[in-house]
């Protein structure tokens, strides 16, 4: 039992998705507005791919051990209803933990987008932009999600604004 | 990236790890300024990268959905096939009614 309300901690999380979003206008204002070089720009591409790279040895990590948990749960169970039993509970378990991995990787996602827009740095493009919005759209359903699964109401991004931002993303995404 | 700045870059990986390993003493100084060097040399080969191929090499940060769901389905087929308590008594027993 947590000794934070339920209430505090929603609004922690709507104001650490604020905080990032707001990180993502510092970056792409400093990388856009000041001119990054390429230099500059290989600094921020190889911190990106770090920890790209961190997040997915994270997810690799969890998958083993979701595996091991499965396992375990199915063959200590003599039954069928016994095991699905088992095996529901930890799949229920590792819910919250998936749902974060997936809203790193959605904010993965919108951050290697805005250096692709700092890396063309030509402010008119537009289909960019529309990438780059729809990309921090998902990254904060995915967060929105996440805290969901662990029981706080935390407002989503509406179905239909949802399906806007996914017609956004193929034209330009690599 | 270039063959040069690949090897470069896999000797100056290879190199710290080498160093890492070693006990500390003049060899490893001597390790660490050479480790350092090959580091800056891979940077400089690679240095003629365009800004958009510096961005394209960002390795993305895969899906788990897929593989989840690869997980699952092993798992759902090794849940189906023990036997259920239901099936248990008729296998057993033989008995499909009340048995009198």
């Amino acid at each position: 039992m947590s000794i934070f309300s339920a209430e505090l901690r929603r609004r922690a999380v709507i104001g650490f998705c604020a905080a990032w979003l707001t990180l993502f206008g510092a970056v792409l204002a400093g990388a856009c507005l000041s001119g990054c070089g390429a230099s500059a720009l290989q600094v921020h591409a190889t911190v990106a791919d770090t920890v790209g790279q961190v997040i997915t040895a994270s997810g690799d990590e969890l998958l083993d051990a979701r595996q091991r948990d499965l396992d375990t749960a199915h063959q200590g169970a003599a039954y069928r209803e016994d095991a699905a039993a088992a095996v529901a509970a930890v799949r229920l378990r590792y819910e919250p933990a998936v749902a974060s991995y997936d809203a790193l990787r959605l904010t993965h996602d919108a951050w290697v987008e805005t250096l692709l827009l700092a890396a063309a740095g030509d402010l008119d493009d537009a289909p960019r932009w529309a990438a780059l919005a729809a990309r921090c759209l998902r990254a904060y359903d995915g967060w929105a999600l996440a805290a969901r699964s662990l029981g706080l109401d935390v407002p989503r991004v509406p179905p239909m604004l949802m399906t806007v931002a996914a017609m956004a993303l193929p034209a330009v995404t690599p | 990236m270039s063959p040069l700045a690949t090897t470069l870059k896999s000797l100056a990986d290879a190199g710290s790890v080498a160093t890492l390993a070693m006990p500390p003493g003049i060899g490893r100084d001597i390790a660490t300024i050479l480790t350092a060097a090959l580091g800056v040399s891979s940077s400089l080969a690679k240095g003629g990268a365009s800004r958009d191929e510096i961005v394209r090499a960002i390795r993305r940060v895969p899906d788990l959905h897929p593989r989840i769901a690869a997980q699952d389905a092993a798992v759902d087929a090794a849940v189906d096939a023990k036997p259920s308590r239901d099936d248990e008594p008729t296998a057993e027993h033989g008995v499909t009614g009340s048995g009198r």
